[in-house]
């Protein structure tokens, strides 16, 4: 599978300093199971943290410090077994193990062939991260975004106006665009979304879906 | 017991490190530190332990200041920090990572964790590798070799990128603030990253 669409470099960077939201995170790791490639930059850059942890001034720990670093490895037997980490599947596909471990909620249908999941951990109003699915050929009407946004296509493709973007797709969106997303004919489109605000819907139709997507 | 005359000697299978014959202080490129972390996972060897702890805790703890943490909250999460070293010491691959850098992702790790409540999803993949087995020679130079050429990299570059990468990797704040505070457009935070990560990449090239 080929992976056109990927993030940008300082998006890579955020992601491996730890200063990216959870949302956005999410949607990277997401990527980042599909793509190889974008492993690379991340592990230079935290190659490059850890240089720099190793040139930041020593901060002082407390004096008892390390006799109770010490007294505590004596209780502990070991690294701790490792539990199987359960796989359901969501429309045959496998979620991020990162994903599942934030937790998704429930599934709501807002319109005809969509549905969204939100990712309540990940979600700290006015940013909001969720699974949506399109049926094949459904469309999001035109909008706009409050917001910065990135989306990870999980299933089948989607396109707008800047492209078509499938599988293993990573796409910012920043506030300035607007677009009309429409599922790609071949079967449903299954992505995860972290926005920072909710997305500006144009019209009575926008507004009604708004409202049934809110909280 | 063996004892080790001359650090670095991290080849092979690391013998038990007794504290009389190790250096105090910064390693010379970090070469033993993969040495001390095969040791805890093979012996659970505390003498190891203490080195690493002695050298990383208080940078860790300096690391977690940066975001305006706690004292108190800081010292914790480093002493956290070093018992996740403990726990996971037979996860630590050193052909994939420094010390240093298997470290700061741990810490990095624990800091998101705590500030937002939600895994780094790092955390969890962490695991999720082949256990390492003792480290081999091979691996270790790759690793130090491959930290040298960073640190020879970012000791290069110019003070503005060098900024920004500093910025980005010990403030919790966007690019967008970061451009605010240093008075330039977002765009040129952003073009100043890719610079900066241009002469990293070609730093590294030639070394897997």
């Amino acid at each position: 599978m080929t992976i056109n669409s990927h993030p940008s470099e300082a998006t890579l960077l955020a992601y491996a300093a730890g200063t990216l939201p959870a949302g956005a995170s999410l949607a990277l790791a997401a990527h980042l199971g599909f793509c190889k490639a974008c492993r690379k930059p991340i592990a230079a850059w935290e190659g490059a943290a850890g240089t720099l942890l190793d040139s930041l001034p020593d901060c002082e720990m407390a004096e008892n410090a390390l006799a109770e670093a010490m007294a505590r490895v004596s209780e502990t037997q070991g690294p701790a077994k490792r539990a199987v980490p359960p796989k359901p599947k969501l429309s045959g596909i496998d979620l991020p193990p990162a994903l599942l471990a934030a937790g998704i909620g429930k599934r709501r249908w807002i319109a005809p062939g969509i549905w969204r999941m939100g990712v309540p951990a990940a979600s700290h109003a006015p940013a909001e991260t969720y699974l949506l699915r399109l049926g094949a050929g459904r469309r999001i009407p035109f909008h706009g975004h409050g917001g910065s946004e990135m989306i990870c296509v999980l299933k089948g493709s989607f396109s707008d106006a800047s492209g078509r973007y499938q599988a293993g797709d990573f796409v910012e969106i920043d506030e300035a665009t607007e677009h009309q997303p429409l599922a790609g004919p071949e079967g449903e489109c299954i992505c995860i979304i972290a926005s920072e605000s909710p997305p500006r819907m144009h019209g009575l139709i926008g507004w009604f879906l708004k409202s049934l997507a809110g909280g | 017991m063996h004892t080790i005359a001359h650090p670095p000697v991290p080849f092979g299978v690391a013998p038990r490190l007794a504290m009389s014959t190790w250096p105090q202080g910064a390693p010379t490129g970090g070469g033993e530190w993969p040495a001390c972390i095969a040791a805890i996972a093979r012996d659970q060897d505390k003498e190891a332990f203490a080195l690493l702890f002695r050298y990383f805790a208080p940078r860790v703890k300096s690391y977690l200041m940066r975001f305006h943490m706690e004292p108190s909250v800081a010292e914790d999460l480093a002493q956290e920090t070093l018992l996740t070293v403990w726990r996971k010491a037979a996860y630590f691959d050193p052909a994939r990572a420094s010390a240093s850098t298997w470290i700061f992702t741990i810490a990095r790790n624990l800091r998101v964790d705590v500030l937002r409540g939600t895994a780094h999803p790092e955390a969890l993949s962490e695991d999720a590798g082949i256990e390492s087995t003792a480290p081999l020679p091979h691996d270790i130079v790759l690793s130090a070799e491959r930290e040298a050429k960073t640190r020879e990299a970012l000791v290069s570059l110019p003070n503005d990128q060098a900024e920004v990468v500093r910025l980005s990797f010990f403030e919790d704040k966007p690019h967008s603030l970061i451009a605010q505070e240093l008075g330039i457009p977002l765009g040129t935070v952003k073009s100043r990253l890719r610079l900066a990560f241009q002469r990293l990449k070609s730093a590294l090239e030639g070394v897997s």
